[in-house]
């Protein structure tokens, strides 16, 4: 018995396949998003590494960005219940998520049991988000998969005190025309976007322990740690942090197949 | 007698075409007022006889709006100016504009330069309300309105005259308390956009007309059995809440909407107009009644306590605010509401809403997880 | 030609020392039991010294913390709680310092409210902003009530209600403050008050109506400091005297302490932008632009002698005018001030200003053919603030005027 999930997000695409123990089977990720080609690529990439094929699979659930115009999946859940369902399948006990997205920012509250109890997302408005990151790192001519390496090298931050992206982006000009250090900037920039989700989190309430983080962002070292400073907690990082979601929906995906 | 359907299909007609209204009752040789919100006084436009239609904007941004506003202002403000500049009010004898927050003061002013022809009445209503000083300032106002409204109409407006309007809303009063109890008994017939409609078609049609159809409505419902909905039931709560792909992603997620504390649905109709001596202090006690809404003064900030006593009486899961973004007197209740909802135990929900006529995908998402952690909680 | 010079202004040294540490009075106050009040800046403030209240202005307080970097962790406190980001800095500023978890320091620490003082006449938002408080507390909220100015004169209707209230106001403060109302004492605070304004106004006209000027209205900021929390003190006349006496020495001896050549005199739309004050008035001196009036400091510049001029000084703030009054009050301060051009803070989080600033600039430039510019920036949120923005549209407005001139 087999369980699909697809997290279709705004800049790629994840597949997640469980077998009747939970266990992940196969998965993929693709680096196109909703209503590209992403979708199907993703999903041939997972099957062709499993050997197995869309008849194999009992129930399918899609999730994420574009989830409501993949009309092969079974179902359709928010990507706040696969998250938090993913997370608590990768660490159990985690109280606090939080994902970090290409467009969007949440931050989700678990109960101690896993279930999702509250939430929070962004604004609409890049600040604090992955398209954030994106425009910084053009910016700097930095590959985005570098920051965090970059964020290491950091010795004395730059803060950046614009919240709005365009005037972040010309306040980085010019400290970059001021000659300071580049790895001192992009820890500026992470600190900027920590603020934000902090921000988020804290609007939840008191941060309840230990807290988690998802999404593609995740693997941004430089993010973590700024995250970790400015709310003044440990923050854990699952290994498939970007796969949280499509894991998710593959467990709910799971549940309905049983 | 005619069906649920033709009646909610006739207000929805009007709901959907405000302008309609305008067109027909000039075409019966009516003067025809616009009423901008909050809380300008339909009574007065209609006991000067004339047709008071309500002014919510609405439609596209198309950027006009912006040699006035900056990108930072509300929806509500920035399309009413936009429509203003376009045509779409000209037919207008006039505009009542109230002055409830720092937008609309602005609006009242840029819209008497904008468009110089328009005949803009300036309505400045008193923040307090409590106080014999306040009452009889506001009273001032009123009788400054009538006074203006007198000159559109030709005739002045009379006690006699006054007196009547006050009953005639008062009977539109009743039957839409009446109906929102009635559409949270039968959420399979009154679905979240056909409620909306019933509340909107107030705004542009004829209050007798209106008040007719809905006493009709009612007594259908009312024949019929209660209907057992097993989804999740919600309270809405903001300034207005018009947004239909909103509406609709409610339905897709089987959410009901069982009741409002909501501007421009029930919280105007909350209690009768009072019978007074001096009708215009009818309408100073009717001021002095708003409760629970963001634009009315409220040290004790009863909309939370409201809206939780609102979601016990009705069964209702939960409440979600529809916040209209830039729009400061609800972004100010937000976290109060929130802290009294959490005390409550009652799971809150805030959207920001970007434009009152449409919703953003992180709107569904938001809506959709909002529906599955109720269900998941079950 | 006018010299550039240094002052030490003894104005100044006289004002640091009566204003003291006054926050360390009002927490003393408060130890000892005192009713603390929270005030917004244009309530009838002449009825707190009647009754001896220590009173808190939070938009002045915030402004302080922002001039000390503490706008962002506190604005952020408040967003945490659920503030929006876009509602006024100082609001989200005072909401996010009254969360603090330790003393912010500075000398800026001061205690929860006892009572709420609100006048609507400098806008809408301090309603809400002071719901919260009374309900955060539990404790009484006050209002003055100002009717927004819709015509081109002050209305009597308006004017009467305002007066009306304060009598509402009095018994209030007497069951607040378990005094009674000492009308004599009222009389002769009223009197300063009217005075002080007076005086503020003269500081004003003096500055702007002298070519070149002898200082920068920058300057006038330091002062509103007492017109805002010390306006019925004699000691706030005293200051302002002494500061008009050095800028009448200044007239006579032909030097001013702007530090550049003074080539265009420019009005400036809106609150400061207290972050960036040193940035701001730096950048236009190097250009040779000095800003020699701002309707801002014009809240605190009318003088009166009576209880009606009290109410019609309280109907004049800037947000309380509609257009029509505004046009009229800054159409005669660019006249008689001589500038070259209008430059406009787009102040984020200061939306009653804002919505009718763009009508207001299109009539001004109209009816003077006077060039303007704005810059996004706030009053105290130094997060919507982009240097390069702001030097790039002075620079701009700066090659205007000069084309004019050639």
């Amino acid at each position: 018995m087999y369980g699909l999930g697809i997290d279709i997000g705004s800049t790629a695409t994840k597949v997640a396949i469980v077998d009747e123990t939970t266990a992940l089977v196969g998965s993929a990720i693709h680096g196109l998003g909703a209503g590209t080609s992403g979708a199907d690529k993703a999903l041939a990439e997972a099957f062709e590494a499993t050997g197995l094929s869309w008849d194999d699979i009992d129930f399918s659930v899609a999730t994420g960005y574009g989830r409501q115009r993949f009309e092969r999946a079974d179902k359709q859940l928010s990507e706040l219940s696969c998250h938090a369902r993913g997370m608590n399948q990768l660490l159990p006990g985690i109280r606090t998520i939080i994902d970090i997205g290409g467009q969007d920012a949440k931050a989700l509250r678990l109960t101690p049991t896993g279930v999702l109890d509250n939430f929070v997302m962004n604004e609409k408005c890049a600040a604090g988000t992955g398209r954030f990151l994106d425009v910084m790192a053009r910016v700097l001519e930095s590959d985005i998969s570098q920051l965090g390496k970059l964020d290491a090298q950091s010795t004395e931050v730059v803060e950046i005190s614009s919240t709005c992206t365009v005037f972040a982006e010309s306040e980085v000009i010019s400290h970059l025309a001021a000659g300071l250090r580049i790895p001192d900037i992009v820890a500026g920039i992470h600190d900027s976007v920590a603020k934000r989700a902090a921000g988020l989190v804290r609007r939840l309430g008191p941060v309840e322990q230990p807290v988690a983080m998802s999404g593609g962002v995740a693997r941004n070292t430089g993010v973590v740690r700024a995250l970790e400073a400015e709310l003044g907690v440990s923050i854990s990082v699952p290994e498939n942090c970007q796969l949280c979601g499509a894991i998710g929906a593959a467990l709910y995906a799971l549940d309905r197949a049983r | 007698m005619a069906t649920i359907e033709e009646i909610l299909a006739q207000l929805e007609e009007a709901a959907r075409n405000p302008m309609a209204a305008v067109t027909q009752a000039k075409e019966e040789g009516k003067k025809v007022v616009g009423c901008v919100p909050y809380f300008a006084p339909m009574e007065l436009v209609h006991a000067a006889g004339m047709h008071p239609v309500e002014l919510w904007g609405g439609g596209k941004i198309t950027g006009t709006g912006s040699s006035y506003y900056p990108a930072f202002y509300c929806s509500v403000l920035f399309t009413l100016i936009e429509r203003a500049l376009d045509g779409t009010y000209d037919d207008l004898d006039a505009v009542i504009v109230p002055t409830t927050c720092d937008g609309l003061r602005n609006l009242e002013e840029n819209w008497k330069f904008a468009r110089p022809d328009a005949n803009i009445i300036d309505f400045v209503q008193s923040v307090v309300r409590d106080t014999p000083e306040a009452n009889r300032y506001f009273r001032n106002q009123l009788k400054y309105v009538a006074g203006r409204l007198g000159e559109v109409a030709g005739a002045p407006v009379t006690e006699r005259a006054l007196r009547e309007s006050i009953e005639v809303y008062n009977r539109q009063r009743q039957a839409m308390r009446a109906f929102s109890e009635l559409a949270a008994q039968h959420v399979d017939v009154v679905g979240p956009k056909a409620r909306q409609a019933v509340f909107a078609a107030a705004r542009s049609m004829a209050v007798e007309t209106h008040t007719g159809l809905v006493e009709q409505l009612n007594a259908e419902l009312e024949a019929l059995p209660v209907f057992e909905f097993k989804g999740v039931k919600v309270l809405l709560t903001g300034i207005m809440v018009d947004s239909l792909p909103l509406l609709d992603m409610l339905v897709k997620n089987d959410i009901a909407v069982v009741g409002d504390l909501t501007v421009s649905e029930s919280a105007r109709y909350a209690t009768d107009i009072p019978g007074k001596v001096d009708p215009y202090d009818s309408l100073v006690a009717a001021w002095k009644d708003v409760k629970g809404v963001s634009v009315a003064l409220d040290p004790k900030k009863l909309r939370g306590d409201m809206l939780v006593d609102l979601a016990r009486e009705r069964g209702a899961d939960g409440v979600i605010a529809c916040i209209v973004k830039f729009c400061e007197p609800e972004e100010f209740d937000v976290p109060v509401m929130k802290v009294q909802m959490e005390r409550a135990g009652i799971p809150l929900l805030v959207l920001e809403v970007e434009s009152q006529d449409a919703a953003s995908e992180q709107v569904s998402t938001r809506i959709q997880a909002f529906a599955e952690m109720i269900d998941m909680a079950r | 030609m006018t010299t550039s010079v240094k002052v030490h202004s003894k104005a100044r040294e006289r004002m640091r020392e009566f204003m003291g540490d006054i926050y360390a009075e009002v927490r003393a106050a408060k130890a000892a039991g005192e009713p603390i009040g929270y005030s917004t800046s244009n309530f009838a403030k002449e009825l707190f010294d009647v009754f001896d209240l220590k009173v808190v202005y939070p938009e002045n307080h915030a402004a302080a913390v922002a001039a000390k970097k503490g706008a962002v962790a506190f604005c952020e406190k408040a967003e945490a709680l659920g503030y929006s980001a876009d509602l006024c800095s100082y609001a989200r500023i005072s909401i996010g310092f009254d969360e603090r978890d330790e003393d912010f320091g500075h000398g800026l620490d001061i205690p929860a409210p006892d009572f709420l003082c609100v006048g609507n006449n400098i806008c809408s938002t301090v309603n809400k902003w002071y719901e919260n408080l009374a309900w955060k507390y539990d404790i009484p909220l006050l209002m003055l009530d100002v009717p927004y100015g819709t015509k081109a004169d002050f209305e009597p209707e308006k004017l009467d209600y305002v007066q009306e209230q304060l009598q509402g106001i009095v018994e209030q403060l007497e069951k607040i403050s378990g005094k009674k109302f000492d009308h004599l004492k009222f009389q002769e605070i009223m009197e300063t008050s009217g005075e002080n304004g007076r005086l503020f106004c003269e500081i004003m006209d003096l500055i702007g109506q002298t070519n070149p000027a002898p200082a920068s209205a920058f300057d006038e900021y330091n002062f509103m400091g007492p017109m805002i929390i010390a306006r019925g003190k004699k000691e706030t006349t005293e200051v302002l005297r002494m500061y008009l006496d050095e800028l009448r020495e200044r007239v006579g001896n032909d030097t001013t302490t702007f530090p550049n050549e003074e080539k265009y005199r420019i009005f400036w739309d809106g609150l400061c932008c207290w972050p960036y004050l040193r940035q701001n008035s730096t950048s236009l001196a190097d250009k040779g632009i000095n800003m020699v009036g701002t309707p801002y400091t014009g809240d605190y510049g009318v003088g009166f002698d009576d209880l009606r001029g009290m109410c019609i000084n309280y109907a004049s703030t800037n947000n309380a005018k509609g257009l029509e009054l505004t046009l009229r009050s800054r159409s005669s301060m660019l006249e008689r001030y001589q500038c070259d051009g209008i430059l406009c803070n787009v102040m984020r989080s200061c939306k009653p200003w804002v919505g009718i600033m763009f009508e207001t600039q299109r009539q001004l430039a109209t009816k003077h053919g006077l060039p303007y510019t704005t810059f996004d920036a706030d009053q105290a949120d130094p997060r919507v603030f982009s240097e390069a923005q702001f030097e790039t549209r002075l620079q701009g407005l700066k090659e205007v005027m000069e084309a004019r001139k050639a």
